[in-house]
């Protein structure tokens, strides 16, 4: 159930990030809905690793070697997820960057206004 | 040789991206570092020894009982060619950059080394994971080149390219998320044999989402129809020596990202048919927008992405012949649009300008330079005996053969409309008089690095256009793998 809500989730998270990359006008706002649509797929990743009353994919000492393969959670979407964020990070701050330096030069952050008017 | 060097060809140019970062603003040891870097790059793939490099992974044999957690470069025939070629180029561009400005900057050298360490990545890649992490980092870098030339042009076509980065980078991590929960695996040789042992069905709904997905990676980042504006604009913002390096990093991420779906999608009916029609799309509308330009450099932009479509086509067609020619296609594009965008900008520096209205008369001032560029037009159009010629003429045959002769037409067509845009341009660049004739910026002493770049790039041009065989020993093996027959 809780996965099922989960998906749900990501799901709504990545249409309300698509309609804000796709249909605002503000460039602020674009970046808010590609942070939507990159937490929807983490969330989806997560969602796909998690173990129901699994444990951490670390196996410490004394845990048995069946119990720890069969209770701990998948850690390679963890991976993926932790690489993400960071890429993610990167991307966006240079999208946020380049929107102050459009700013400067052309004191608006309509998108219609900047890849429309031709300077 | 061993094996060993085949991740140094990914880690030397990252390792020379930070050391060109710490080094700005000492201009001595930057160049000192980059002779040597350059070299390295052109050694190392040549020196490396074929066969899998296991780093950290496992052999694709043991999927049944493991799961691939690990990072594994393939270096066969084809990525032994492409990584070549991309070094080729990628040394080329750097040693004109070297040889022509006078001050350099440590951060640009940086990410045009990080764009050829990333791209060697996404070619030699055979796990979704290191194949997402490095097309992303390919992608930035081929921004971070555009935004270098500090214009606001270059500002608001990043803008646009990163937003739509970001969304085709999320959209493939999700494409290989619903790969990862069907084949529990994120090696791509691992899944292809699970699909091709029948553990996955082709009819599965997860399978074709993933497929959807995936391609909409691909049609992004190869710079097909309908993203071909995206990427156009990017090259035309950039200094035209980055455009060289930038298209090229672009072909060689659709050939890599197209073959990965040829092996995991092709039996799912509607993938080559999207495929087919977003390359159609690029070749018409990247020609057409490439004869309205009244610039020069934006004009080679979109033949840029024209014959990338040409490029995506031959993966569409996904037959054997088809990938054969689509990638010898790729090779030989590369090779002449470098040779392109390099004249451009010898033509720039000499002239000051790469507008149409204020360009002229070039032949009498850089006449070599000038015979050059009229040999790589000559090969785009595919005229004989170069390069262009032998490829686009496999491209046709392959799209008659597989039963398509409206898109032999197609080919046919806008080869013809290259042809005239490329005579049109050298025209109003080289041949037109001007009165009052165009001042001259940079003394034709000062164009050596590029003329020797030509030299070398319309070489192999006139090599490959005679001696074809050289390249399609190296292509045969992928193509006969990939292929399968038009369905």
């Amino acid at each position: 159930m809780m996965q099922v809500m989960s998906f749900l989730t990501a799901a709504a998270l990545l249409i309300i990030g698509l309609w804000a990359v796709v249909y605002k006008d503000n460039l602020i706002k674009k970046v808010m809905g590609l942070t939507f649509i990159t937490d929807a797929v983490n969330l989806t990743l997560i969602t796909m690793g998690y173990n129901e009353g699994g444990i951490v994919p670390i196996r410490l000492p004394g845990t048995e070697l069946v119990v720890f393969s069969e209770k701990a959670a998948f850690a390679l979407p963890q991976a993926l997820v932790l690489t993400n964020i960071v890429i993610g990070v990167a991307t966006i701050s240079l999208i946020l960057g380049l929107c102050i330096k459009i700013h400067n030069e052309k004191k608006t952050l309509s998108s219609r206004r900047i890849w429309t008017d031709e300077r | 040789m061993s094996g060993e060097l085949i991740p140094i060809m990914v880690v030397a140019p990252l390792m020379a991206a930070v050391i060109a970062n710490l080094l700005h603003g000492k201009e001595r040891q930057l160049r000192l570092a980059f002779v040597g870097f350059v070299f390295l790059l052109l050694f190392l793939p040549l020196a490396s020894q074929y066969g899998i490099h296991i780093f950290g992974g496992h052999e694709r044999s043991q999927y049944q009982s493991s799961n691939a957690t690990g990072i594994i470069y393939l270096f066969g025939q084809h990525q032994k060619l492409l990584i070549f070629i991309l070094v080729l180029i990628g040394y080329l561009v750097i040693s004109s950059y070297m040889g022509v400005y006078k001050k350099l900057s440590g951060p640009y050298l940086g990410f045009l080394m990080l764009g050829i360490g990333a791209t060697s990545a996404v070619v030699m890649a055979d796990d979704f994971f290191n194949f997402y992490v490095f097309m992303e980092i390919a992608l930035i870098s081929q921004t971070a080149l555009a935004i270098a030339t500090g214009t606001f042009q270059a500002y608001k076509s990043a803008v646009k390219y990163l937003i739509i980065a970001n969304v085709c980078g999320n959209f493939l991590l999700l494409g290989v998320a619903m790969l990862l929960s069907l084949s529990g695996s994120v090696n791509i040789s691992d899944i292809a044999a699970q699909i091709s042992d029948g553990q996955i069905l082709m009819s599965d709904p997860l399978l074709i989402t993933a497929a959807c997905f995936i391609l909409f990676a691909w049609l992004y980042a190869g710079g097909v129809f309908p993203f071909h504006n995206i990427k156009s604009e990017l090259y035309a913002a950039a200094r035209p020596h980055s455009s060289a390096i930038m298209q090229t990093q672009t072909k060689f991420i659709l050939v890599a990202l197209g073959l990965i779906i040829l092996r995991l999608f092709s039996g799912i009916w509607g993938v080559r048919q999207v495929m087919m029609a977003g390359s159609a799309g690029a070749m018409i509308f990247g020609v057409i927008m490439a004869l309205k330009q009244d610039d020069y450099h934006k004009m080679l932009s979109y033949h840029a992405i024209s014959q990338g479509g040409y490029v995506a086509c031959g993966l569409a067609i996904g037959t054997p012949y088809g990938i054969l020619a689509g990638i010898f296609h790729a090779v030989n594009h590369v090779l002449y649009k470098s040779a392109l965008f390099l004249g451009c900008e010898a033509l720039e520096r000499h002239k000051g300008t790469t507008s149409f209205s204020k360009l002229g008369g070039a032949i009498h001032s850089i006449p070599f330079i000038g015979f050059l560029v009229l040999c790589a037009k000559l090969a785009i159009s595919g005229v004989p005996p170069f390069n262009g010629f032998q490829s686009k003429l496999m491209l046709m045959v392959a799209a008659f053969d597989a039963g398509m002769p409206e898109i032999t037409m197609v080919m046919m067509l806008v080869s013809v409309l290259t042809f005239i845009s490329m005579m049109k341009a050298f025209h109003f660049a080289y041949l037109r008089s001007l009165e009052p004739a165009p001042r001259n910026k940079a003394d034709p002493a000062e164009l050596t690095h590029y003329t020797m770049a030509l030299v070398i790039l319309v070489g192999l041009c006139v090599l490959l256009g005679l001696f074809p065989d050289i390249a399609l020993g190296y292509l045969e093996h992928v193509s006969l793998t990939a292929g399968a027959p038009w369905r």
